[in-house]
């Protein structure tokens, strides 16, 4: 199952990257420019990915399509060091409506541990910190409320 | 003699190529919506973790581009 796995995710990124770059095939130079911005962007982009519930759950609770429910924090903290966190008592920060100011502050983990605002919003570590405030509204993993939050931890 | 109307040349469009910053957003963005559906869907990849997929992709992606450059080179 792993060797079928591993199969899977490389024929996925191999006809993916082809399809994308093809009208630039024969162009050497952005295609070397362009390898290492993706390299660079590949920990964030699973850490978003691996965020999401592979499979949906009933999300009557979801207020929107980015909050993350006490089995997604339970994911998340499971590899609380791919992950930085901003807690806020702001709902509109807090769910990911608006993006955070420029130098607030994010706490390594999931948990947000330095702050008991209502909503923690979760971004990939290697994302941040920010320096416009459009990079954090894309690269945001999702944000969860205090109450799910203190769910997931008591498992 | 009837007079010519002066004619309008428009200089046949040109698509600049994109930035590499241009077409490395475009591939992640292409890759994070194929990657979330192979997760959702295939079962050999239930219980990877995110470190492991992680690396996996890493690999991957610098395969992918080392064999387009090659090409591109050769053309």
């Amino acid at each position: 199952m792993r060797i079928a796995g591993r199969r899977s995710v490389r024929r996925a990124v191999l006809n993916r990257v082809d399809r994308t770059t093809r009208p630039h095939r024969s162009d050497r130079a952005l295609l070397e420019g362009a390898l290492p911005l993706v390299a660079d962007g590949v920990d964030a982009l699973v850490a978003r990915v691996c965020a999401t519930p592979a499979i949906p759950e009933r999300d009557r609770r979801r207020r929107n399509s980015r909050q993350l429910l006490p089995s997604d924090l339970t994911r998340l903290l499971a590899n609380p060091d791919g992950y930085v966190c901003h807690r806020t008592d702001r709902e509109d920060v807090g769910t990911c409506r608006v993006p955070p100011a420029i130098g607030v502050r994010a706490t390594p983990g999931v948990r947000g541990d330095d702050h008991d605002g209502r909503f923690g919003v979760v971004f990939p570590r290697g994302a941040w910190p920010f320096s416009m405030p459009h990079e954090s509204s894309a690269e945001a993993v999702g944000w969860y409320v205090r109450e799910d939050l203190e769910e997931a931890m008591r498992g | 003699m009837p007079k010519k109307k002066p004619v309008a040349v428009v200089p046949a469009r040109t698509t600049a190529p994109p930035s590499p910053e241009k077409l490395a957003r475009v591939v992640l963005a292409d890759l994070e919506r194929d990657l979330r559906d192979l997760l959702a869907t295939d079962p050999d990849l239930a219980g990877l973790t995110a470190a492991e997929l992680a690396d996996w992709v890493a690999v991957d992606v610098a395969d992918a581009f080392a064999e387009l450059i090659e090409q591109g080179g050769e053309s």
